[in-house]
This record gives structure tokens, C-alpha cells and sequence, in this order.
């Protein structure tokens, strides 16, 4: 799920959100990409949020640097790894994602990743322990603290573990061609 | 999209892993007599001489079984003692037993289809399941463990 794919509308979506970029140069007629500019360049030293895929190129090109964005800052960091089951990540909701782009540019962003995978295992770990005893009336509140992407896990998990139940106690059930078999 | 399609492919439904299981090769006792081998996709099975223990593909002893023409036999690794000695060790060790790829698929479909074959189907049903519920638990616990941000791929059933 957090491979790169081309093909992937979530990710190219995800690379649409901006990060903090500081220009080690002077941009020309680009200045729009700073709403609260009124100057249509951009100087050296400014300091603009611009989308990643934008920031990777220029990163690539040494226009500039990634600075760290606001939800991975280092008290945000720390309170996520205090306890990572009990923070909310609605606010975030592609953090993972997000923090996977992130790194994958380099320019001192690869720390993100450690980060994510320490906070990912708890919560990964809770949602299938969850997703054991799920009640949809009583734990929606629950479930509106998860990531998008633990969303669909949550969902996937407490489908699978359905499934499992239903097959275990047998019964009668519509056949469904194999996936092999459908056009 | 490639990837998607990948997916896909790879999230079977549980009748459809319950369908692959039953190639597994079991051992029955056919109580019919047949003169010549029955030839099919997966290979040649037979001639059949009742009371002679012959090995079948668990599909071919379910729908002899079903028809009454034949007794199923436990595996070694079902029997009551085998199996109390797995749970022990999945309880008490870190490390999963050796067990069949599909082993809960393989032992549902032999105590649905023949449990009258069986003297303790009930006992065996139960330590089927409380292995099965070890080593998920145990599976869950190793999550802690991850220690790279690499996707990580399940490559047995649990």
C-alpha cells in the first residue's frame, strides 16, 4: 500500500500537498505560488509552501530546501510517540503517505520515515485488536480518529474477520465466479 | 493500476482458499472396488479395493466420503496427541509450528465431511481453533517488531 505506483490516484493526490520550500534562489514571475506575496518573484531566502512534487524537482535541481512541515515537528512527533494509540489523526488524515513522499526526496527528510514506522505498530497492532470486538453503533468515535489509510485497514480487517466467522459456520452461500474467471 | 489489478488477485475469499486446499493429498479407506484408475487433471488415482488404505486428493475423499463409499483417515499432524503437542509449542515458544500451509481449511473440510469417522471430531474442532487463535495472537504480537519501513507480506495463513 505505501510502494510507489505510478498508477496510484491516492498518491498523486497526496503529492499535491505542500511542504515548506526555501529558495537558495531567486525565482522570476513565479511569485504566485506565494498567496500572501505581492511581489511576482520570488527572492532567495523566502520561504513558500509548494507541493511536492514540485519541491521534489527543485530539491533535485538545488533550488532549494524542504523545510519540516508543521504536523511533523518535533512536538508533534513527540506527543504521537508518547502514546500513539491514543492521538487522533483526522486532522492528518494521509500522514503516512505524506511522510513516505516525504522521505522519499532525501534532503534530510528520511528521519520521517523512522518516525512513522515507530508510531505505525502500536496503532497497527490496536486496530486489529479492535477490529476483533467492533460494535458500529458504539465505536464510530473511535474509528474518527484513525488515518485514512487505517480506515481502509480497520474496514478491510473487520470484513476479513466477518468472512472468517461466516465461513467457520458453514451454511449456505452464493457462489461467486473467481476473480480469475471475470472479465 | 498494475498494482491494483495485483491486489486483487492476491485477496482470495475463504471458499476459494478452502478450494486450493483440497488438492492436499489425504488417506481414505474405500469401502467400492474399482478395476481401473481414475484418471484426472491432477493425476491417476486408484483402482480402489475395499479396506485398502489408498492416498486421494481431499476433494475425491470428500465426494466419496459424502457418497458413503468410503472412510476417512486423520492425518498424522490431526491426530488428538499431535496436535495438543502443537498447541503446547505455539503456546510456550516464540516460533511457529510446522504445520500444512492450509491447515485450518484441511481440517474443517475433513471434520464437516467425515466426523463420524472421527472418535473426538469435538476435541479436535476445539484444538484446531485454540491453535489457530495462538498463533494469530501471536502474529499481532510480532507487529511490535517491525522495525523498517518495508512493506511486509504475510506469506503463510496464520
Amino acid at each position: 500500500m505505501l510502494t510507489q505506483d505510478f498508477y496510484s490516484i491516492d498518491q498523486f493526490l497526496v503529492s499535491q500537498q505542500t511542504v515548506p520550500f526555501k529558495f537558495f534562489q531567486p525565482a522570476e514571475s513565479v511569485g504566485y505560488l506565494n498567496p500572501g506575496g505581492t511581489d511576482t518573484t520570488i527572492n532567495q531566502g523566502d520561504i513558500v509552501n509548494i507541493p511536492i512534487w514540485l519541491a521534489r524537482s527543485l530539491v533535485n535541481n538545488h533550488f532549494g530546501q524542504i523545510l519540516t512541515p508543521q504536523c511533523l515537528e518535533t512536538s508533534n512527533k513527540n506527543m504521537l510517540i508518547s502514546d500513539p494509540t491514543a492521538c487522533s489523526l483526522s486532522e492528518v488524515p494521509n500522514i503516512y503517505e505524506y511522510g513516505i513522499q516525504l522521505a522519499s526526496i532525501g534532503s534530510g527528510m528520511e528521519d520521517h520515515r523512522a518516525f512513522l514506522t515507530q508510531i505505525w505498530g502500536p496503532r497497527f497492532q490496536e486496530i486489529l485488536t479492535k477490529s476483533h470486538t467492533y460494535n458500529r453503533e458504539l465505536d464510530r468515535s473511535q474509528i474518527s480518529r484513525l488515518s485514512e489509510l487505517e480506515k481502509k485497514i480497520f474496514a478491510g480487517s473487520t470484513d476479513a474477520i466477518q468472512q472468517l466467522e461466516d465461513w467457520h459456520a458453514g451454511g449456505t452461500e452464493q457462489l461467486k465466479a473467481s476473480k480469475l474467471a471475470q472479465t | 493500476m498494475i498494482n491494483q489489478e495485483r491486489q486483487e488477485f492476491e485477496q482470495l475469499s475463504f471458499p476459494e482458499i478452502e478450494f486450493l486446499a483440497e488438492e492436499e493429498i489425504v488417506d481414505i479407506i474405500p469401502s467400492i472396488r474399482t478395476e481401473e484408475e481414475v484418471d484426472v487433471v491432477t493425476g491417476r488415482y486408484g483402482p480402489f479395493r475395499p479396506g485398502e488404505q489408498t492416498q486421494v486428493p481431499l476433494w475425491m475423499a470428500s465426494l466419496l466420503r459424502k457418497k458413503r463409499q468410503c472412510t476417512l483417515c486423520l492425518p498424522d499432524w490431526m491426530r488428538e496427541d499431535s496436535l495438543i503437542q502443537t498447541l503446547n509449542y505455539e503456546q510456550t515458544q516464540g516460533q511457529f509450528s510446522t504445520l500444512p500451509f492450509r491447515y485450518s481449511e484441511i481440517a474443517k473440510l475433513l471434520l464437516d465431511t467425515g466426523s463420524e469417522d472421527f472418535q473426538n471430531s469435538q476435541k479436535l474442532r476445539s484444538l484446531i481453533h485454540d491453535i489457530e487463535l495462538t498463533r494469530k495472537t501471536k502474529l499481532e504480537a510480532s507487529i511490535k517488531q517491525i522495525e523498517r519501513a518495508e512493506e511486509l507480506r504475510v506469506v503463510c495463513s496464520f
